[in-house]
């Protein structure tokens, strides 16, 4: 797709580049100077342009570890330590990662970075469904696949879908029998034969893994869902059967109202942008559709990078037409040209899905010459998830945040109107469009309007992904839907989430003022539990040294500040503390939280004050002083 | 106004414009607000966070820099709060920053001692620890060095090299903490695609990138507003000085022309006015196989008085003739002029524009009635196409070359006419990559084409505004795209494409070099290109025009002087009767009616015995000009050289006379830009030894010689004696060059603005003129035993004869000239690069070292012409334009053979 600069912009090589040059780096090691120089050349940029790229992103440097292991808040509470030295006692040369959205999954371990690939089998005999997302993979979807696929029943259908979110039950296997989905779960391959049996027996409810009509399940009816209305259901990338359940409904729907009747509709669902800031989506729009520039971007930002989060995934992996139809909507509303998603590398999953789901919505007519999708993989960065950082990135430049104003809706994307929501946010769109702004903001609290959808996550007994109105409180959700036994620490919103004891949850509604009057955030709607084992003092030394490395060290509060916050939470509370040293990381606190260009350094301290204010025995009370 | 509003900052009410922010409306109404990454050159950035401000009604702390000012907003920058977070911050930089103050050459001039300063920073509580402390520091570059232990990461330097040179040449390794500036792929500067603009170096608001000799100097205690003496941009200059030395020379922002940026000339390479070299006596020598020997400026005076008289007496007045200097003033232009007029008595006055851009004035003469360029260096930022042909502003006009490239990167469309793919073709929509010599060719196959399509200008426009227009449809309907191809070898497509971009962009603006006129059929590729602007409506206009890049800083004064053969003051002939009186009037003289020599024309009389006595000021034709063999014996048959330079230069050795001249540091007067703006320089230093300004020789040597041509010694005076004989320059003062912005000529009145665009309402010559001459082929051709077509041109680390670049630290860019050769030919013939080779034509043979290159033509050859030990133009034809005389540099018949 052209980048639309008149064919010369040093500073706008595009996000090619980057791909590119993880792939050179990943097989050839280091670049020399003179390939620099020829890339480049290749790209109309300077070699200081590549090479300050090379320097900024973590994975445009070459890896030689055998495994990774994800180090995530998620999968830190449930061990990661452990399994990092599991693996390098069996000789493994281990890498790490920050989340690769398997948080249900326990500690995430991956051997690749390739696409899995899901068997399954077209029939007349037995219609059966399985999740292939990611994380039921994960749980060991694919195992049960095969016993499946390997025993007799020649004729058996297997369909693979999305995930339902209920991950404590998965592996679930689903049969559809006279329209109704009885669920079994969760498996193991050794269950296989003995389900089908009672399947074919007519005897489901007889085996102890029967979880009846799903759709019915207690897990299912106490949850709204509009964003993951279709997952689990059907074939994510089958666009008739999608269709069938309702997919581009709210495109048409809004192609007849046009963009006014659009942006009244979000007005009316009352949404916000589910990415963390929570900005009123038809501002934003309204803003980006009153430009009159000829070229005008979308951008689904699919960088979901705070561990504990990964409904975005599931989407892509799931219902990838959710998306899409988003978008488009988007895109006629604003009158855009050109949409993008920008993918975290450590979705090769769900790349590969909503590629195919791209290509067949083009083949279908609904992408095509006036609009449609690239999807661009970023190359290992947590900023790229703040949406001024991701556009730099989209241009192939070092992901360095924007000031603003100007805005995206303004001047983003090479320079053109933009409008960068978030996975989710464009889903919810296509839903609302389909079932009606004012049934979706009839839902919710006063200013959350409608549902939230909650990875329940870390180190408890139910890990699980659910979509439910906002309102209640947090603890609320636990009861509903998973569970706080065992639970010390939640962490809401991320890594740059306040950190909150399991029974203060009771005070806090679960809306985004909820999280905000309790002096923390909603953000991407994690939650992560920390057990017994919580150690405050090495998670704000884990937190801060994440941040001080993903900084993108372009404003000075957050570049030299998490350095210096990290030196100092090293200190306090051991025998180095210095006298004063708290006050100094108050005042730096203040510094950071005030003046910091993007929530990376504005937030930075969020975990830490929580953490020190809630557990002060852990960080030696008053010091040594 | 509407686009003004009133807002409030500290409780002062003041007036913001719609677009500012905070920041811009404090600065404009003198309230400073800390910050270290905010620059006024540069767009607002908000990393530093320092110029946090307060609100009225909203939340936070927002930067002052990013923030949009609105009406009714009621700002504070200064609350106890504000004052305690710039402080952290400062402890924040403070914290990563060396301690060493006291020692540091910024000490003085640094931002972060002053901010440190400004909060009260009294303590550093966290543990200093520079990230950088153990980069050692980059001295690569002769100018500048590179400390990353003192950076503090503000990414100023990056952004001046993106935003204002555009040369993208900086970025950052690293992230976070571990954020370090890099050169290129993090090389030395010297390794790197820098060309040492100093753009980053006068950013830079610490002591990391430092000017190695102002650092040595410590801060100039003295300012002097002056024009750059070298290429004709005209850059403006603040030449700051100390004891009586050269310190520093810092861009002017307030200049239109270049807006506070420089090339590595301009800002780096003055310095060659201390060199030792420096002429500081006057010198004479009775005959050219003795020894000069230095004599007080009477001795000389009376000398050169002697032979001139006895010269004068003995062969006539037409046997003596001056050649003044592009490089020098208008004032002194004038007098030389004058002195060769009114005190020898003969039109024999040229100037070294002769062999650069007579082309141009010969065309555009023809086509407009004016041979100036038509619009302004401004008029980039706002066309929405530019036709650049035979020019490679990147290196000739370096600070045009970075307008040009910003032009770029806001969407301005390009089209590029060079035979080589130079930086400004490999940035092009369509590059022309025409043979040498076939420009005529190439532009009326344009202009075919869009008679074909029908994409001319409108009727009214033809019918109210030009002339001739049938005979010129006539000439160019045979000019068909293949036939184009044919002579050019650009395909018919591009030529079609070409043209239909250049009709319909909009505002197309051409800027030309001397690709276009030193030709055998320069004027009439001029004729040519003139002729599509005004076909296509594209004159007249802001963002349009015909616009010669002039190459030194003064030809364009030197040609408006009347330092020609045929013209007085701006282009009057002397051949008309009018014109002649009302010098006559002022020159108390009788003039010549019959035009004079032009200098090749005098150096073909010398060689043929009928020439001798030239008086040459500030001109070295014994090195520049083509064929220069023949010239140096044209001028050791003179029986009087007079050399008047501020170093011995090549031509010195033919001399019976050297006079040490001043720099342009060192002296008073005007220059006139490429768009006609007439600027000031004024003397910053003091000459070394006797050495006196070119002005005031001229008019002491004319007094000596009992004709005085000066009514005072103020040098005002002699402009308003010349502005009062010239109609289009009599709204021009001294007071008015005051103003940064200084006048374009016309400006007839005082009370006339000048001129920003020529020829809105009417053309000089009334109707714009339809010129159609036939294509020819260039007098040198390609042969059997001389195969290659050679081209020259110039580099962006030399200017022109290097006699001062080659004198300062621009030498460890590049010390000789190379021979760029296609790497086909190079394997056709069996050499490589870096080769030794022998470049031959029937005048000479000289050794050149070769440098492959895929931007050249097959068949093409490309070198500069810096080094006279080189001696490229020894190899050159005196081959000339059929019309001025402009020597055909860009097309020479050339074999290569083993060295």
């Amino acid at each position: 797709m052209a980048t639309d600069n008149n064919g010369w912009n040093p500073q706008q090589p595009g996000h090619i580049l980057l791909h590119q040059l993880r792939s050179e780096i990943q097989e050839k090691g280091t670049l020399s100077q003179d390939r620099i120089g020829e890339i480049a050349l290749q790209f109309g940029t300077t070699p200081s342009k590549v090479r300050g790229a090379i320097g900024y992103y973590s994975e445009l440097k070459q890896e030689n570890h055998t495994v990774r292991v994800c180090i995530g808040e998620s999968c830190r509470s449930n061990g990661s330590q452990n399994t990092i030295s599991l693996l390098e006692n069996e000789g493994e040369v281990v890498g790490k990662l920050h989340c690769a959205g398997l948080c249900p999954t326990g500690v995430a371990v991956l051997y690749d970075d390739k696409a899995s690939t899901c068997k399954s089998q077209i029939g007349d005999g037995l219609d059966l469904y399985l999740s292939g997302d990611s994380a039921s993979v994960a749980l060991g979807s694919e195992d049960i696949a095969e016993e499946l696929i390997g025993n007799d029943l020649d004729n058996l259908s297997l369909t693979r879908t999305g995930s339902r979110g209920l991950y404590h039950l998965e592996p679930m296997l689903e049969v559809d029998i006279d329209g109704l989905r009885h669920g079994f779960g969760p498996l193991e391959p050794s269950d296989v034969n003995d389900v089908l049996n009672a399947i074919i027996d007519g005897n489901l409810q007889s085996h102890p893994l029967h979880l009846g009509d799903i759709d019915k399940h207690p897990e299912m009816i106490n949850q709204q869902r509009f964003a993951m209305a279709r997952l689990g259901i059907c074939n994510p990338t089958d666009l008739q059967s999608q269709q069938a359940l309702g997919a581009y409904l709210g495109l048409s729907k809004a192609e007849s109202s046009g963009s006014e009747g659009v942006l009244s509709a979000l007005e009316s669902a009352g949404l916000r942008g589910r990415g963390g800031a929570g900005f009123p989506t038809h501002f934003k729009w309204a803003a980006a559709a009153r430009e009159s520039d000829p070229t005008k971007h979308v951008v689904a930002n699919a960088d979901e990078g705070d561990a504990g989060t990964f409904i975005d995934r599931m989407i892509m992996e799931g219902d990838p037409h959710s998306l899409i139809e988003g978008m488009v909507i988007c895109a006629i509303t604003i009158g855009a040209t050109d949409g993008w998603v920008y993918l975290r590398s450590e979705y090769p999953d769900a790349k590969k899905t909503l590629q195919t789901a791209i290509d067949s919505a083009r083949e279908a007519g609904i992408l095509g010459p006036n609009f449609d999708i690239t999807i661009a993989v970023g190359a290992g960065s947590y900023v790229c998830g703040e949406e001024t950082a991701l556009l730099e990135s989209l241009e192939g430049k070092r992901g360095e945040v924007r000031a603003r104003p100007p805005y995206p809706a303004q001047e983003g994307l090479f320079g053109h109107p933009t409008i960068v929501n978030n996975v989710l946010t464009f889903s919810l769109v296509s839903s609302i469009m389909r079932e009606g702004g004012d049934i979706y903001g009839a839902i919710g609290t006063e200013s959350s309007k409608g549902t939230v959808v909650a990875q329940l996550v870390g180190d408890t007994q139910k890990p699980t992904c659910v979509e439910v109105p906002f309102g209640g409180t947090v603890k609320e959700l636990f009861d509903n839907h998973s569970s706080l036994e065992g639970v010390t620490a939640v962490q809401v919103g991320g890594p740059l989430g306040s950190v909150f004891k399991a029974e203060e949850l009771a005070n806090i509604e679960l809306s985004f003022e909820g999280l905000t009057n309790a002096g923390g955030i909603l953000g991407h709607g994690g939650f992560v539990c920390y057990g017994s084992d919580f150690d405050p003092r090495s998670e704000v030394i884990e937190w801060m040294t994440f941040f001080r490395d993903e900084s993108c060290g372009k404003c000075t509060p957050c570049r030299i500040g998490t350095q210096r916050a990290l030196e100092l939470l090293q200190r306090i509370g051991t025998d180095e503390e210095k006298p004063g040293d708290r006050d100094l990381l108050d005042d730096l606190d203040d510094v950071m939280t005030s003046t910091s260009l993007c929530a990376l350094g504005g937030l930075a301290m969020n975990p830490v004050r929580s953490s020190m204010t809630l557990w002060p025995d852990a960080f030696g009370g008053e010091g040594n002083e | 106004m509407s686009d003004t509003f009133s807002m409030s900052i500290n409780g002062q009410n003041m007036l913001g414009r719609q677009g500012q922010t905070v920041m811009e409306v404090a600065r404009d109404n003198g309230i400073s607000i800390p910050s270290l990454c905010d620059s006024p050159h540069l767009k607002s950035f908000g990393s530093c966070r320092l110029c946090v401000i307060e609100i009225d009604g909203q939340a936070g702390t927002p930067s002052s820099c990013t923030t949009p000012a609105r009406e009714g907003m009621d700002v504070s920058t200064t609350s106890e709060r504000l004052w305690n977070l710039r402080r952290g911050i400062t402890e924040l930089y403070v914290s990563e920053h060396p301690l060493d103050c006291l020692t540091c050459t910024a000490n003085g001039d640094c931002e972060l001692q002053d901010i440190a300063g400004e909060v009260g920073l009294r303590d550093i509580r966290f543990d200093n620890t520079p990230d950088c402390a153990d980069v050692p520091i980059d001295r690569s570059n002769p100018f500048f060095s590179f400390d990353a232990s003192k950076c503090i990461v503000c990414s100023r330097c990056v952004r001046a090299c993106d935003d204002i040179q555009a040369t993208h040449a900086l970025s950052i390794d690293g992230r976070g903490f571990f954020s370090r500036i890099i050169a290129g792929a993090d090389v030395p500067f010297m390794a790197s695609d820098c060309v040492s603009c100093g753009a980053c170096v006068d950013e830079c608001p610490v002591g990391a990138l430092e000017d190695t000799v102002e650092r040595s100097y410590g801060v100039p205690d003295n300012w002097v507003r002056t024009t750059c003496a070298f290429c004709g941009v005209g850059c403006q200059f603040d030449a700051g000085t100390k004891g009586g030395k050269l310190v520093t020379m810092k861009p002017a922002a307030d200049s239109p022309v270049n807006q506070g940026h420089s090339c590595v000339k301009g800002r780096f390479a003055s310095a060659y006015v201390h060199h030792s070299d420096r002429l500081k006596s006057p010198m004479i020598r009775v005959s050219t196989d003795e020894e000069f020997r230095e004599v007080s400026w009477d001795e000389a005076y009376s000398f050169i008085a002697q032979r001139l008289q006895s010269t004068k007496e003995q062969y006539g007045p037409d046997s003596i003739g001056i050649i003044t200097s592009s490089r020098s003033t208008n004032e002194l232009n004038y007098l030389g002029s004058k002195f060769m007029r009114a005190v020898i008595g003969t039109n024999n006055v040229d100037n070294c524009a002769r062999v650069c851009h007579s082309a141009t004035v010969k065309g555009m003469m023809t086509v407009f009635g004016a041979g100036a360029g038509t619009n302004s260096l401004g008029d980039i930022d706002v066309t929405d196409l530019l036709l650049a042909s035979g020019c490679n502003p990147i290196h000739g006009h370096p600070v045009t070359g970075s307008r040009i490239r910003r032009a770029r990167k806001r969407g301005m469309g390009l089209i590029v006419a060079d035979p080589k793919e130079t930086e400004i073709a490999k940035m092009a929509d369509i590059h022309l990559q025409l043979r040498p010599g076939t420009n005529v060719a190439l532009y009326q196959g344009m202009a075919h084409v869009i008679i074909r399509d029908n994409l001319q200008a409108s009727d009214e426009w033809m019918n109210d505004r030009t002339e001739n227009l049938e005979p010129f449809k006539e000439m160019v309907s045979e000019m068909t795209p293949s036939v184009c191809e044919q002579i050019t070898t650009v395909p018919s497509a591009t030529i079609e494409e070409a043209a239909r971009l250049y009709a319909s962009a909009g505002a197309a603006m051409s800027v030309h070099g001397l690709g276009m006129t030193e030709h055998s059929h320069g004027s009439e590729g001029v004729m040519a290109l003139s002729s599509l602007a005004l076909l296509t409506g594209n004159v007249g206009k802001p963002g349009t025009g015909i616009n010669p890049l002039r190459g030194q800083n003064n030809v364009q004064g030197s040609c408006d002087m009347g330092a020609l053969p045929n013209v007085l003051t701006n282009y009057q002939p002397v051949t008309d009767a009018k014109v002649r009186e009302s010098f006559q009037n002022s020159w108390g003289v009788k003039l010549a009616a019959e035009p004079g020599l032009t200098y090749p024309e005098m150096i073909d009389n010398s060689l043929e015995g009928k020439f001798h006595a030239l008086y040459m000021i500030g001109s070295d034709i014994a090195h520049t000009d083509p064929d220069n063999t023949r010239v140096q014996d044209g001028l050791s048959k003179l029986d009087l050289l007079i050399v008047q330079d501020i170093f011995h230069c090549e031509s010195a050795n033919y001399a019976h006379v050297i006079l040490p001249a001043a720099s342009f540091l060192e002296s008073d007067g005007t220059y006139t830009n490429g768009e006609r703006r007439v600027q000031r320089i004024r003397k910053a230093i003091e000459a070394p030894g006797l050495a006196k300004q070119d002005w005031i020789i001229v008019s002491e040597l004319a007094e000596y010689m009992g004709h005085p041509i000066i009514s005072s010694n103020n040098v005002s005076d002699i402009w308003d004696e010349l502005a009062s004989l010239t109609p289009n320059f009599r709204g021009i003062s001294y007071a008015r060059l005051e103003s940064a912005e200084a006048v374009q000529w016309p400006a007839p009145s005082v009370d006339h603005p000048g001129t920003n665009v020529m020829h809105k309402e009417e053309f000089t010559r009334g109707l714009g003129n339809f010129s159609a001459p036939e294509f020819a082929e260039p007098n040198e051709q390609a042969s059997e035993d001389y195969p290659f077509i050679l081209v020259t041109g110039r580099n962006i680390f030399h200017y022109n004869s290097g006699t001062q670049t080659r004198r300062t630290g621009l030498n460890e860019f590049l010390d000789t000239d190379l021979l760029e050769m296609h790497p086909n030919d190079a394997d056709r013939l069996g050499f490589s690069d870096g080769d030794e080779v022998m470049l031959a034509s029937p005048r000479n043979k000289i050794k050149m070292v070769l440098k492959l290159s895929d931007d050249v033509r097959v068949g093409n050859l490309f070198t500069t012409f810096h080094f006279p030990d080189v001696g490229v133009n020894s190899v050159l034809s005196s081959s000339a334009d059929h019309l001025t005389k402009c020597p055909e540099y860009k097309v020479q018949a050339v074999a290569i053979l083993p060295a």
